[in-house]
């Protein structure tokens, strides 16, 4: 009953408040309305953005999975052998090559994902040193850093180079990367050179060559063992020290001074200096230097090879001590020579004289026969002694050529008839002389006498009986010259085969029965031969034993522009020079003094005796005489000194009285020492009487120029006042001082260059020294002061002026020569 | 401006005067809307400037107390409905200067055609904290009303200090002080 009560208040409340919350829950309706729509719309638009994250999700997958593709296939086709492992060793990727490198047989897309911690362990069998290779690979993981270069020689030969990469993301480790590379090739051509470079250096060290490498301040870079053996420094001790400093001694800077400028001019040199060593012992070394440049091209300093030639360079002084030794052997021979000819000559030319004497006394039949036995063996010995000094003559370079006219023709002609009358056994002679050959050339008549003689005589010595036939042939007319041929053929024993290649050797005799049976020396043939040679000819020889042998020289003469025969020169008793009648003989050998005097007996010529030239003063200023004959060796006073006393000495008679040297040497020294003492003229002991009768009446001959030539008048150019003074009209003297002088001055002038090229001042003072006197002699006065000067300058070692006044002096020479050589023409066309 | 601002107006209307205010005050004006709000919507500005307009014509207090009413009320239910902004280590300053750097930039995220007003921080000290609020809107005492709310909810005894700087509103500098 509760609705009735509802009064219309109250329904009108409850509507009101019904349609109020009609309101509200339409309200609420129409909003939630609108939410849903809201929502939906969010819902599509949220649906619509999460396809198109979708869509650019897959895109960048494509991306990414493209990239990894790229790089993949970039890594497969690499070179080298890659392998890509995640932080829990999980293989990420791997390339063929390593597959290949490692002797995998699997693919490497199938290895992908497997486990690569025990593939240390499996694969070490393939190196040379599994333990050491696994401990690295341990190492480098536990280190997890990166290393790279590390080279791995495996056992079939190969080399790797391995790198090691650890990969990190933002300091997260996240796996890392192995990189082999194959690199046997490289590292065996690298092994080489280095094999190659080690021998060489062994090489070098091995034949004890020390290399040292200095700097452009020689400042030591480098010493290698051998050179620290060397100088007994250790290479601590040479390197950084200056090299000049350390080990030369003060004489060789210059010389590592000027070798330094070549190096900085980029030239290399080999040298010899002395080192000190350590110890200070030194050593001589041979140093081929070069210079050395740095990769750039640049010159940094050079580098030394050093070769210790310390025994050489003894070995080079024993060598010279030894030749010293040899050449004052071969002096003493040459003295010993010389003093053979004075006390062998001496005696035997006694004997030859008086035996010729003997031969003008009366004698009974027997005496006659045992005296023609006693002059044939004084003849033989002085045979022998002949050759002897003749092969030491030549061989000294001392035989002297005395060129003038000559008549082959009649030399062979008078030699061939000298045998005829000579020869006992049944041998015919004959002369063969080309018809063309009919004018004089110029010779010296001794040289051709003694090769034809000694020709002959060789053929007649071997041959018994036949034939010797000497041919003298024209081969060819050279215009100012002839070359001519002279032959000898014998019908003698022949020679062998084998003996006719040393025939001309000196002391070659056939065979020992040859020498026992035939004697002599065995020189004749050699003296030919050197003979022949000085005349520039050539001589051979054929033969056939047991028929005979044929010599043949060929010579070339100048002809002589007198066209016409010269007639033999007069000799004999008869000819005594009328103006000869008193003599002085100064002489102290007793049995020379008995040949002199029973000579001049003979000829009817009186004379005095002095028996050495003290007494020989003393007469020249009693008496007056014709003529001197003058020893030379003799006690008390020499020949040489006595013929300049007489020369000097103002009071006496004999001044300019014609002095003759009687000399026993056969050498020219002794000849040309006569001459410039002031002698006239020269006989070689023993003489015959026919040489002493020539030299007579080449006295003669002289006075008579003395009479006739004193308008001749020295060259104003040449220092003529001594000239006069010292020759006082002798030109004949002044002619051969000049002959003399030109025919030795060249080879001194080269000796004297010889001498300061080697700076050998001792020989050049006593050059010096004896050269001296010779320019005055020929008018040169300024030289022989020069020369003294040079002398003086050599004497003490002054080797910067030596080094003035010799060139100078050969400048001012090399003018000066001519002067004397056109003197000495004018001085020949005057005698003539 | 957000649905939330008109649902929870509503709301606290309904609460505090009954639904009949609520019915009273929409039957009163026009709306497009027709006041039927979502919290997931957008609505025109000046549906809220009606509504807080007539509700000042019915209960008689001032549109800027209501407004100041109202933003201490909204961060209440801000607490309680995005709990994921607050953290238990926060304190008010922190959560104030946080606003223009993290929640604003959320928001926007969230709701790309929110107009959002500023809060330029211009000091910050252990005990002073200087923002200036700036908005076209002109709701300053409802920005005042947020800022009690948030200095409630973290219970620091504090003094508010508000300044106008522009009068029309747009422009407040608050000055918040934990000097007793």
């Amino acid at each position: 009953m509760m609705d009735q009560k509802l009064d219309l208040q109250s329904v009108k409340g409850f509507k009101e408040e019904i349609e109020l919350l009609k309101r509200k829950v339409e309200r609420e309706r129409v909003a939630r309305k609108s939410a849903e729509a809201l929502l939906e719309a969010k819902s599509l638009e949220l649906y619509n953005s999460n396809l198109e994250l979708r869509k650019l999700n897959e895109n960048l997958e494509k991306n990414i999975l493209k990239r990894t593709n790229t790089l993949s296939s970039l890594i497969q086709s690499l070179h080298a052998g890659i392998l890509l492992e995640d932080e829990h060793r999980q293989v990420m990727l791997v390339n063929e090559t390593f597959c290949e490198i490692f002797l995998l047989p699997d693919r490497p897309e199938d290895l992908i994902g497997s486990d690569c911690s025990e593939v240390a362990t499996q694969s070490s069998h393939l190196f040379k040193n599994p333990d050491a290779y696994e401990r690295g690979i341990d190492q480098l993981l536990a280190d997890r850093k990166k290393v790279v270069g590390e080279v791995l020689q495996m056992m079939d030969g190969r080399v790797l180079e391995r790198d090691f990469l650890p990969i990190y993301i933002e300091d997260e480790y996240v796996g890392h990367l192995w990189n082999y590379r194959d690199i046997t090739n490289t590292f065996v051509t690298d092994q080489k050179i280095k094999a190659s470079e080690e021998k060489y250096r062994g090489i070098i060290e091995n034949m004890e060559l020390g290399l040292l490498e200095v700097d452009q301040n020689h400042m030591i870079v480098k010493a290698y063992d051998r050179f620290c053996d060397m100088t007994g420094y250790t290479r601590e001790e040479l390197e950084g020290q200056d090299a000049n400093d350390l080990l030369l001694t003060s004489n060789y800077r210059e010389v590592m001074t000027n070798q330094d400028q070549e190096r900085k001019e980029g030239r290399q040199g080999i040298y010899e200096v002395e080192l000190r060593r350590k110890n200070g012992e030194m050593i001589w070394v041979l140093i081929s230097g070069a210079p050395f440049h740095n990769e750039k091209g640049e010159l940094t300093g050079s580098i030394g090879i050093h070769y210790d030639i310390t025994p050489r360079k003894n070995l080079e002084y024993e060598l010279r001590q030894a030749r010293e030794v040899a050449e004052n052997a071969r002096k003493a021979e040459k003295e010993f020579l010389a003093n053979m000819s004075h006390e062998i000559r001496n005696p035997i030319n006694a004997i030859a004289g008086l035996i010729n004497l003997l031969y003008d006394t009366r004698l009974s039949s027997h005496q006659l026969d045992y005296l023609n036995n006693i002059k044939y063996s004084a003849d033989v010995l002085l045979g022998l002694i002949s050759d002897v000094l003749d092969i030491s003559k030549i061989e000294s370079g001392k035989m002297e050529l005395h060129e003038q006219d000559i008549e082959l023709a009649e030399s062979v002609k008078a030699v061939v008839q000298t045998f005829r009358f000579k020869n006992d056994k049944p041998i015919e002679f004959e002369a063969d002389i080309d018809p063309k050959i009919n004018y004089p050339v110029i010779g010296d008549p001794t040289i051709v006498n003694q090769i034809l003689m000694n020709l002959i005589g060789n053929a007649c010595k071997f041959t018994e009986n036949g034939k010797i036939i000497t041919k003298l042939e024209l081969n060819d007319d050279l215009g100012d010259s002839i070359d001519i041929r002279v032959s000898v053929k014998d019908t003698g024993i022949g020679i062998d085969q084998e003996q006719l290649e040393t025939i001309f050797e000196s002391f070659k005799q056939g065979n020992k029965q040859t020498k026992l049976r035939y004697g002599g020396t065995g020189l004749g043939l050699s003296i030919v031969k050197r003979l022949v040679d000085m005349y520039k000819g050539d001589i051979h020889v054929s033969s056939e034993p047991g028929k005979g042998s044929e010599f043949a020289l060929n010579m070339i003469f100048r002809k002589s522009f007198r066209q016409e025969v010269t007639s033999p020169k007069p000799q004999g008793v008869a000819l005594i020079p009328d103006r000869i009648n008193h003599v002085l003989v100064v002489e102290d050998n007793k049995i020379n003094q008995q040949y002199l005097t029973g000579l001049l007996q003979k000829w009817g010529i009186s004379y005095d005796m002095a028996n050495h030239g003290g007494e020989a003063i003393n007469w020249i200023k009693e008496k007056r005489y014709d003529l001197v004959l003058m020893d030379i060796r003799m006690p008390v006073m020499d020949g040489y000194e006595t013929t300049i006393r007489i020369r000097n000495s103002e009071n006496n008679p004999n001044r300019d009285i014609p002095i003759i040297a009687l000399t026993a040497s056969a050498l020219v020294d002794e000849k040309e020492k006569a001459i410039a003492a002031g002698m006239n003229q020269h006989l070689s002991k023993p003489f015959s009487p026919e040489q002493l009768l020539h030299i007579f009446d080449l006295v003669k001959d002289h006075d008579l120029d003395m009479t006739e030539n004193h308008s001749f008048q020295f060259s104003d150019e040449l220092d003529s006042e001594f000239l006069d003074s010292y020759y006082m009209g002798d030109f004949e003297r002044a002619k051969l001082m000049f002959e003399i002088f030109l025919g030795n001055i060249n080879s001194e002038i080269v000796q004297l260059e010889e001498c300061l090229n080697h700076q050998d001042w001792s020989g050049l003072a006593e050059l010096a020294h004896r050269i001296k006197p010779n320019f005055v002699m020929v008018g040169l006065s300024k030289q022989t002061d020069q020369m003294l000067e040079i002398e003086t300058a050599a004497k003490a070692s002054d080797k910067q002026l030596l080094e003035k006044n010799v060139p100078e002096f050969l400048k001012e020479f090399g003018v000066r020569n001519q002067l004397v050589v056109d003197e000495l023409a004018r001085i020949s066309n005057h005698l003539k | 401006m957000r649905g939330i601002v008109f649902t929870e107006l509503l709301d606290m209307v309904e609460e505090k005067y009954g639904y009949e205010m609520v019915d009273r005050i929409l039957g009163k004006i026009r709306l497009t809307s027709n006041g039927a709000y979502t919290a997931v919507g957008t609505y025109p500005f000046h549906e809220l400037v009606s509504l807080m307009t007539e509700l000042s014509k019915e209960t008689e207090l001032s549109v800027s107390a209501l407004q100041k009413i109202y933003g201490n009320h909204l961060f209440g239910v801000f607490v309680k409905s995005y709990p994921g902004f607050f953290t238990s280590d926060q304190n008010a300053f922190d959560f104030l200067a946080s606003l223009e750097d993290k929640i604003h930039p959320e928001v926007q995220k969230l709701y790309p055609d929110a107009e959002l007003p500023t809060f330029d921080i211009e000091y910050q000290g252990d005990l002073d904290l200087v923002m200036v609020y700036k908005s076209a809107r002109k709701m300053g005492a409802f920005a005042e009303g947020l800022i009690h709310g948030c200095l409630n909810h973290f219970g620091e005894p504090v003094q508010l200090k508000v300044e106008a700087i522009e009068d029309d509103g747009s422009k407040i500098r608050f000055t918040i002080s934990k000097r007793v």
